[in-house]
């Protein structure tokens, strides 16, 4: 079997799969949409705007209203297809514009913010793993505590101390590196903590498999086992738990930006939620399910890259 | 000569120091001596728990966590490492001592390549420059009889074959150059083919005056290789000598079960009873283009036992989920009692399921760990019975008590839960037991009570037996008739007087001449055959 082939299957046959949930999930919004009792103006417009006639009919020209449902969602996936969103009516603007500013800054502390969970995640299994009981407990409670304690208790908690008391780092916006350290940091420590645990569990499991024995019995050094061997097993149930870090980085990306006045989709959620500016929330909805695709082709590529017993058609997975 | 390890009253503890919380401190390996010379052989035999592995660890200071070592002397290659650091003994493993571990597929790293695995020792003791490791990788794996080693060095583990695995293992034990070598049941889980290989590339090894310790339970393994051996029982060595000597007249009760045991004897048996059960007609299946099992054939008779044996991969597996009707094949046909069996809808199946039952290798999997042997039988006796009085007949059958029944899995040993497997499938009462290697993973004297307890049953209830294995000594002592698989087709067929004592086919020869150096089916020298045989039956291959 050629490289090229080994890898163009797997990819292609998920990026298939991957196409299948987007428009599932694009099927499922449009249907929600028409199936929600009441005029779909009013439901488009959202509760609390006092439309005009003029715009009223606006909507109901721009949906095709008049026309047969069929031809309607039709026309709503091809609008998708060529990237149109929407447009919001409460705020006047194509959806596209309003989340185009937000992407970034969302995206830049999401990706922060697993960088920094991975670390935290790493070094703490790394430094903990098949150690005595007394390190495991101080790292096993300490992560335990950054699970339970509430992410945006935490967030106040920090600029309270770092940004107001010792005005070491900036506690709201987003100018430059400095003010994105908090608000990652406070999204980070609930994922590190979680993926700490996992990571650890498999060091240990892999640290008591026959094979670290063998390279024990070459004369490796404890950190030359771990480093050199287990890590490698640790980071399968790391990419396992990938569409959870997602999940977790969306949810908490809202309290995290709300906490600390930061620009981003988070907010956009909120602010859409809370007014049913229903384009928008559908236009999330979509983005969030293409981060999920996106993330879970990288997530099994990534499998294949960490084990190679995954890589043989038909076997595994 | 001189000695390149010398042990003396060693002792390996694990556990509590003491009075501390749990489990009594257990005393793995007591008071153990022996000596190993450069180019000798010196193998540590017991059975399953006997210690062997425990001592082969301490001797590279690996003997776990909680392990508590001591020993009057330890010396390894001249140096005394009794009182060694972590340092210290990172400078012998590998360098001085290499170890080849219990299974190759679990004892290399499954996400590194074959290579890298091999360069290892060298990087580690840094014992051949960077650039020169490549080639020292090859050079090493055609040394061990890898073929093709460049293409090999860069591919893992599973995706080598068994022997080729081993053979692996053994090139990056032998990779920073190690004066002693450490072999923990280096060939078991191979077929015998390749078992002959890799003994025949350990003694090369040792011919160039490298030291073995071999560790196995199989004294054919041992009568073939070592030099000296020494017998294990519970921690403690009960005696040491010659191997010849040693195997042809122990002298501790214990070596003399353990000799004894390893040689299966066949009990007489009682004419078959008439009625055929089971026909097998032409079957074949394949998977995409590899054919698994091509146009098999064959029948069983009430009261009968068919042995198929054949190398892993030459589709006795295969045979054995067809005939149960787990898989259907792709033509031919399964008959049961004389009805149809394998065309029938699984709906039509399952009322006539109960007639033929299944025993794995490895029960152990095959039960659920939370059910108790009382629920895991009391699950396959029909409704209309009185489930309690059954379910004790049937411990009763295979030999074990009442104060079994609420015990788990988890706290029988092998043997017992290989007998509580065989009440469990004997519990809806079938004509057909499929037995799957159901000894492959016991002991010497627990697989001999288990064929001796399956024949039993056998003479007792008229069940039939298809009975699959690797181990041609087994299935000479538990078949009436044999089926010689391989590359998925049957290539011969007789009694197993005919196929052992006069094989036809070449296959057969070279599966029977294969055992015989490898040493798994012969007798070990010395050893009377079993008494009361006639001389043609007891005329084993040797």
């Amino acid at each position: 079997m050629s490289v090229m082939r080994r890898w163009a299957v797997p990819v292609v046959r998920r990026l298939g799969s991957g196409v299948l949930v987007l428009w599932g999930a694009a099927t499922v919004s449009f249907l929600v949409l028409h199936l929600v009792p009441g005029d779909v103006v009013d439901t488009v417009l959202g509760p609390s705007t006092a439309a005009t006639p003029e715009l009223r009919e606006r909507i109901r020209a721009d949906y095709g209203l008049g026309d047969p449902l069929p031809v309607q969602y039709l026309r709503q996936l091809a609008g998708l297809l060529t990237g149109d969103l929407g447009r919001s009516y409460q705020q006047g603007l194509p959806v596209g514009d309003v989340l185009a500013g937000q992407i970034g800054p969302t995206v830049e502390l999401a990706l922060a913010a697993t960088v920094l969970a991975l670390l935290i995640a790493f070094v703490a299994a790394v430094a903990t793993a098949g150690r005595g009981r007394a390190a495991r407990a101080v790292a096993s409670g300490l992560e335990l505590l950054a699970v339970s304690v509430p992410s945006y208790w935490l967030g106040i908690l920090a600029f309270t101390f770092l940004s107001y008391r010792f005005r070491l780092l900036p506690a709201a916006g987003d100018q430059g590196p400095a003010a994105l350290v908090l608000p990652a940091l406070t999204l980070a420590l609930p994922i590190g903590g979680v993926l700490a645990r996992v990571v650890r569990q498999e060091l240990d499991e892999a640290l008591a498999r026959p094979f670290a024995l063998t390279v024990r019995a070459r004369g490796a050094t404890e950190r030359t086992v771990l480093l050199r061997h287990t890590l490698r097993h640790a980071a399968l149930p790391v990419a396992t738990l990938s569409g959870w870090v997602v999940g977790s980085l969306l949810g908490g990306a809202v309290l995290t930006e709300t906490v600390f006045a930061r620009p981003g989709l988070g907010r956009v959620l909120v602010t859409a939620v809370t007014s049913k500016d229903i384009p928008v929330v559908t236009a999330l909805v979509l983005l969030s399910a293409a981060a999920f695709v996106v993330v879970n082709l990288l997530v099994d590529l990534a499998y294949l890259v960490i084990d190679p017993r995954l890589r043989t058609e038909g076997a595994g997975v | 000569m001189s000695a390149l390890l010398t042990v003396e009253n060693l002792d390996v503890r694990f556990g509590p120091r003491r009075g501390g919380a749990g489990a009594a401190p257990v005393h793995a390996v007591r008071d153990v001596s022996f000596s190993v010379a450069a180019g000798e052989c010196l193998a540590l035999v017991g059975e399953s728990g006997s210690g062997k592995s425990t001592v082969a660890r301490a001797l590279l200071g690996l003997a776990g966590a909680g392990a508590r070592t001591s020993a009057r002397t330890l010396r390894v290659d001249g140096r005394d490492v009794t009182g060694f650091g972590a340092r210290e003994w990172r400078s012998v493993r590998g360098r001085v001592v290499g170890l080849v571990a219990q299974d190759a597929l679990v004892s290399l790293d499954p996400l590194r390549r074959i290579g890298a695995e091999i360069a290892e020792p060298m990087r580690l003791h840094g014992t051949a420059e960077r650039s020169r490791i490549g080639a020292r990788v090859v050079e090493l794996l055609r040394r061990v009889g890898v073929p093709d080693p460049e293409a090999r060095a860069t591919q893992y583990p599973h995706e080598l074959s068994g022997g080729l695995r081993q053979r692996a293992l053994i090139a990056s034990a032998l990779a920073a150059g190690p004066r002693l070598l450490i072999a923990d049941e280096p060939t078991t889980a191979l077929d015998v083919t390749v078992q002959a290989q890799i003994l025949d590339l350990l003694a090369t090894a040792k011919e160039d005056g490298t030291g073995l310790l071999l560790i196995s339970h199989d004294l054919g393994v041992v009568a073939r290789i070592a030099d000296r051996t020494a017998v294990l029982r519970r921690g403690e060595v009960v005696e040491t000598g010659p191997t010849p000597a040693l195997l042809a007249a122990p002298r501790h009760p214990y070596s003399r079960a353990l000799v004894a045991a390893s040689v299966l004897r066949s009990p007489p048996r009682a004419p078959k009873r008439t009625g055929t059960v089971l026909e097998v007609d032409a079957v074949s299946l394949s998977y995409g283009a590899r054919t698994a099992v091509r146009e098999v054939s064959f029948t069983l008779r009430a009261g009968e036992t068919v042995g198929l044996v054949g190398e892993s991969g030459s589709g006795k597996s295969t045979v054995a989920r067809l005939a149960t009707g787990l898989l259907r094949p792709h033509s031919g046909t399964v008959r049961l009692d004389g009805e149809p069996w394998s065309e029938l809808p699984e709906r039509l199946r399952r009322p006539r399921r109960a007639r033929i039952q299944l025993i794995h290798q490895d029960p152990y999997s095959a039960f659920d760990p939370r059910f108790t042997v009382s629920r895991i039988i009391a699950e396959g006796i029909p409704r209309h019975e009185d489930r309690a009085a059954r379910t004790r007949e049937l411990l009763g059958l295979v030999g074990l008590g009442p104060e079994h029944l609420h015990r788990r899995p988890d706290q029988l040993s092998g043997g017992q839960r290989q007998r509580v497997a065989i009440a469990r499938a004997l519990a809806p009462s079938p004509g057909v037991l499929v037995c799957d290697e159901p000894v492959s993973a016991l002991d010497a004297s627990v697989r001999a009570q288990v064929l001796d307890l399956l024949d039993d049953v056998q003479q007792r209830l008229g069940t039939a037996l298809l009975f699959v294995s690797h181990d041609l000594s087994v299935i000479r002592r538990i078949s009436d008739r044999v089926l010689v698989m391989k590359d998925a087709e049957v290539v011969e067929e007789g009694t197993a007087e005919e196929v052992f004592d006069a094989p036809r086919h070449p296959y057969t020869k070279s599966l029977l001449a294969a055992a015989l150096t490898a040493g798994t089916d012969a007798a070990p020298p010395g050893v009377p055959t079993r008494p009361g045989t006639p001389p043609a039956a007891a005329a084993r291959p040797r």
